[in-house]
């Protein structure tokens, strides 16, 4: 293979200087030719494999990258789904309610341990944040493994006590499930930034069909990137 | 039959892949051919030295004939001076640092400059050895060839170890010695791929040596017996060569300082050293030349004299070998060392026999042999070097065990009270000494611009607290440079730490410039500075980042976060084989 | 990353003019001088397959008690900050600095190593050809006599290294504002081979909006042609581009070019590798 220097070292990860001096020294199967870094595929990769380092040509970066991406608010409810006319009385109740619709949860079992999870969160502390919104979250990360972070919507039938902050009572809940605290705090920033608008807790009063809040929540989310 | 099918057939695709990149074969076969080269070259100095030698000798005997060493010393000083125009010296430390330091690269001159020089002072009498000259010979053949084939580096030091090998190999017929040597006092590196082409390169110039010389043992001795009780008297040689080392050390150290601070000609100090050499060998002349001959009589128990004049000789050639070396002769410490090892050796042989008449010793043969092993181990501080090379050269395998007690304990004696041997002495010193896979030669081999970060966000002086605030939310760094928006000059450093207080008052946002909040007393790297020195100084001020800053302007950051990552990475890869 | 360019000085009315001539150059293409003032008689320039030993003459070392301070005002007197100098780190032996080699630039007189006698035309000294042979920076050969260049002009005559040059020609007309002429001496090549060339190297677009005028020589003695190149140009020209031996019985245009221009020449080595 033909790479130049700048090349090399790129999909080394090591900058230009060192590639070139570990050429000159023979410390890496590389040899220079017209200008040009010659190398066999295999044993560079090979080479790479024993000393710790790894060989990735430019563009098997590119495919690797977006699972460390921001997310947006609106991809991310998307997957979770909106849903209405939940009913419950008390914390469990709801909670349990809003846990079986939750569409990504393949098994009884994932759906027993988030619930569990959400539960003992509230018995923390609630989650109910005031002005009738509440974002239940696990307390710590769930690692579902393939499942992607999401945010599941629910609006209450009839708005019931959640022992929210305000003590007013919740008539919406996000559903908030990351498999990291990385993740969960991109979400949770811009869901909050979406929360301070008055307008748009306006907006979720009138409990909007799924289209138009989805719509609304992409359009905060490109105020919230265009600062 | 089905293997050549499957290599004519292409089907070893790795074949070719193992040529390329692996080298180990190509590497072989060029070091056979440096190993000859090199052997060739020793062999035509150890020629010319016989010559010269002869030469003189009809005027040896003549009142003035103390004046020929000097003349001679004149002469290769001048010739190395004028002609050559390479510095002094015997030339081993050359070729460690260009080993250590520009992976073996070594002038064409070399070549051959120190063999002439050598020649002109050991053939007229200096007190000095062919040695240290054919090793720079044979190391410059070595890396002239590497770089005729255009190789890397860590090839290049492969073959300068051939060069050299092959050239002990070659004068002193000695092919574990010459392949011994250059490992422990060249190389420094004990793996796979140096030994083998090393060890080739040995054997080829022992062979050359051996058809055009005949295969013959440097020393012939008569057979040893060697008891108990005579390997317990060795522990008293090694204290005695242990001695004469360090005295040799300092004497010369001494005569170098001394000849140092005079100022005239290098030719002329020469000549000066080389009279007063003449002079002591007028009285004594066995000091003079490399003093082979008289080592031989030593082993072969021919040596009569007594013990009073055997302790002055070893005296004698001390302040001899001082005075060529230190004054500007060319030349080695190698056979000085033997011909001084063998005289303390009988000197301590004729010593104990006073002491204790009534035990029956070994041939004091032996001991003169111990002597040398003795005094090599001190000097060059290379134990192994010493015990195969007086087993090869005396062919005496039956005394190996004094030899190793000899060898071990005169090391260890020397190595406390002179930490560096004579080759690597001045290296130490100035820091050049660096063997493979030492923190040193990590350090060395890793620069400032390799491990510069340069994500850093610069700021200009003249922004407000409120505008750093708003950068600094995306940055994920804890140090800001601030720079001179018109000059780009590099100011100050602001660290977060520093000003973590006032981040919080939106009052001073539009109140605080940058300028009124930076630190301006930061120390900085330049792009050209030593890891090393660049490290001893974030240590002293407990930092763990420094700014780059090049004329003037800022470059990138330097961590010790990072730096841990790079020399790992480096460590590795050195050490990886 | 700053670009950088090594002088060596010599205290004498002949450095001077050279090192007038060096910091032209830095402060017309926008480079830092870095001057080395030697104190011993000898230097080792290690490159990467190959080290050089630089014998200077006694003239080099000529009051250096007073080199610093002239030097510092040569730098001066052309509008230039105070210089870098250089200091050698490492010694091969106690009086043999080596010289580091990465720099940008290298200044030379025809000749380092002899007396004022032979810096006439159509002599290079050893010691320059040897470092133009290994160096990765371009080499500028600065005339005996002081004199500011306004313009650039290539010597381009198609092999591997000429291209290096014309890029290189290209940089320095940028970054100096000053026109850029080509010059080619019709040989084996026609006139469509080095359009191929220019095409193939992608140098079409930026020739087309910096060349000033690219003459080509179609007939005639090439040293006989270069009558037209401006006496005020700064020459830069690829060497040893083809075969050793095929030079020494052809002669190169190097050689040519050297013994017949008294200009300003920038050598470009076949080791040079364009840094930015």
């Amino acid at each position: 293979m033909k790479l130049t220097l700048k090349e090399l070292a790129a999909a080394l990860s090591i900058p230009p200087g060192t590639v070139e001096r570990w050429i000159r020294q023979g410390n890496i199967p590389v040899r220079i030719k017209e200008g040009a870094c010659v190398f066999s595929f295999q044993s560079l990769q090979k080479w790479a494999r024993e000393n710790n380092l790894t060989y990735q040509p430019a563009g098997a970066k590119n495919s690797a990258m977006p699972a460390d991406g921001p997310d947006t608010l609106a991809a991310a409810m998307e997957r979770g789904g909106v849903y209405y006319k939940i009913t419950g009385e008390s914390v469990p109740e709801i909670l349990r309610a809003g846990v079986d619709r939750i569409p990504l949860l393949e098994t009884q079992g994932q759906r027993e341990t988030l619930y569990e999870s959400l539960l003992a969160r509230e018995e923390l502390m609630s989650t109910g944040i005031g002005k009738g919104v509440a974002i239940p979250h696990p307390r710590t990360p769930l690692d579902y493994g393939e499942i992607p972070a999401f945010i599941t919507t629910c609006f209450l039938k009839n708005p019931a006590d959640y022992k929210a902050v305000d003590r007013q009572p919740v008539f919406v809940l996000f559903f908030l499930v990351c498999p990291s605290s990385k993740r969960h705090l991109q979400l949770l920033a811009r869901l909050s930034f979406c929360l301070r608008d008055e307008a748009f807790i306006e907006f979720l009063h009138h409990t909007p069909d799924q289209a138009d809040f989805l719509a609304k929540i992409a359009e905060l989310d490109q105020r919230f990137d265009t600062p | 039959m089905k293997f050549f099918q499957a290599l004519k057939a292409g089907r070893f695709p790795s074949w070719r892949l193992f040529f390329h990149f692996d080298d180990r074969l190509l590497l072989i076969s060029i070091g056979a051919l440096v190993g000859s080269c090199s052997g060739l070259a020793a062999l035509a100095l150890n020629r010319g030295l016989i010559t010269l030698f002869e030469l003189l000798s009809h005027y040896r005997h003549l009142w003035w004939a103390f004046v020929l060493p000097g003349i001679g010393a004149a002469l290769s000083s001048l010739f190395l001076e004028k002609i050559m125009k390479e510095g002094a010296g015997h030339g081993v430390p050359e070729v460690l640092y260009s080993v250590s330091r520009y992976g073996g690269l070594m002038r064409f001159r070399s070549s051959f400059s120190r063999l002439i020089s050598s020649c002109l002072t050991i053939g007229s009498g200096g007190s000095a050895g062919p040695e240290a000259p054919v090793v720079m010979s044979g190391a410059a053949i070595g890396s002239n060839i590497a770089q005729f084939f255009s190789l890397n580096d860590r090839q290049r030091v492969a073959l300068v170890g051939c060069g050299t090998a092959g050239a002990v190999a070659a004068i002193f017929n000695a092919p574990i010695a010459g392949l011994v040597f250059t490992i422990e006092v060249i190389i420094g590196e004990w793996t796979a791929l140096n030994i083998v082409p090393i060890a080739v390169a040995s054997v080829f110039g022992a062979q050359v040596c051996r058809l055009l010389q005949g295969n013959q043992i440097a020393f012939t001795h008569l057979k040893f017996n060697i008891d108990p009780v005579d390997t317990l008297a060795c522990i008293g040689l090694a204290v005695a060569t242990a001695v004469v080392s360090i005295l040799l050390t300092r004497a010369l150290r001494l005569s170098h300082q001394r000849a140092h601070h005079i100022k005239l000609p290098i030719w002329v100090k020469a000549a000066m050293g080389g009279c007063v050499v003449g002079g002591i060998g007028f009285f004594f002349p066995d000091v003079l030349g490399e003093g082979y001959h008289t080592i031989g009589s030593m082993v072969e128990g021919t040596f009569s004299n007594g013990l009073l004049f055997v302790a002055v000789l070893v005296f004698a050639k001390i302040i001899a070998t001082a005075f060529t070396l230190g004054w500007g002769g060319s030349g080695g410490i190698f056979a000085p060392c033997l011909v001084i090892g063998s005289f303390t050796g009988l000197m301590y042989h004729r010593f104990i026999d006073i002491l204790w008449p009534g035990v029956t010793w070994v041939n004091e043969g032996c001991f003169a042999l111990l002597g040398m092993a003795g005094l090599i181990s001190g000097i060059l501080q290379a134990p192994l070097t010493g015990m195969f090379l007086i087993v090869e050269i005396t062919g005496g395998y039956e005394v190996i065990l004094p030899l190793i007690l000899v060898s071990a304990i005169s090391t260890t004696l020397c190595h406390s009270f002179e930490p560096a041997s004579f080759y690597m002495k001045e290296l130490v010193e100035k820091g050049h000494f660096l063997r493979p896979r030492t923190d040193a030669r990590v350090l060395a081999d890793l620069s400032v611009e390799e491990l510069v970060e340069k994500d850093c966000i610069v700021v200009p002086k003249d922004m407000k607290l409120g505008d750093f605030v708003k950068i600094m939310q995306k940055s994920h760094r804890n140090f800001f440079p601030v720079e001179d928006e018109h000059t780009g000059e590099f100011l100050g450093l602001i660290h977060l730490d520093d000003i973590r207080e006032y981040l919080f008052d939106p009052f001073l946002y539009e109140t605080v410039f940058l300028e009124q909040i930076m630190d301006t007393q930061v120390e900085t790297v330049g792009l050209d500075d030593d890891l090393s020195v660049v490290l001893d100084r974030m240590d002293a001020a407990n930092l763990f980042s420094m700014p780059v800053v090049a004329s003037n302007r800022f470059v990138g950051m330097i961590s010790k976060a990072t730096l841990l990552d790079k020399y790992r990475n480096e460590l590795i890869v050195q050490t990886h084989h | 990353m700053e670009t950088r360019l090594l002088h060596i000085f010599r205290n004498t009315p002949l450095g001077r003019e050279v090192l007038l001539q060096s910091t032209y150059f830095c402060k017309t293409i926008g480079v830092q001088p870095m001057i080395y003032i030697p104190e011993f008689i000898k230097f080792l320039m290690y490159f990467e397959n190959d080290v050089a030993q630089i014998d200077l003459d006694s003239s080099y070392l000529t009051a250096p008690e007073t080199a610093r301070a002239h030097a510092i005002d040569i730098v001066r007197s052309q509008g230039l900050p105070e210089p870098e100098f250089m200091e050698p780190k490492n010694f091969t032996a106690s009086t043999l600095p080596d010289i580091p080699v990465n720099f940008d630039f290298m200044c030379c007189p025809r000749s380092i190593s002899d007396l004022s006698s032979k810096i006439g035309l159509g002599y290079l000294g050893p010691r320059v050809r040897r470092i133009v042979q290994s160096a990765r920076f371009p080499v500028l050969i600065a005339g005996s006599v002081f004199k500011p260049w306004t313009s650039v002009a290539v010597m381009f005559g198609g092999s591997a290294n000429a291209v290096k040059a014309l890029k290189l020609g290209l940089r320095i007309s940028r970054k100096s504002g000053l026109p850029l002429d080509i010059f080619t001496q019709l040989g084996k090549h026609t006139h469509d081979d080095y359009q191929k060339i220019i095409q193939q190297k992608h140098l079409a677009k930026d020739i087309d909006q910096q060349v000033r005028k690219w003459t080509v020589f179609d007939s005639g003695e090439f040293a006989e042609n270069l009558y037209d190149v401006p006496h005020d140009a700064l020459v830069i020209l690829g060497a040893y581009g083809h075969g050793i031996i095929k030079e020494m019985l052809f002669g190169s245009v190097m050689e040519k070019v050297q013994s017949t221009l008294p200009n300003n020449l920038l050598i470009v080595g076949p080791k040079y590798q364009a840094a930015m």
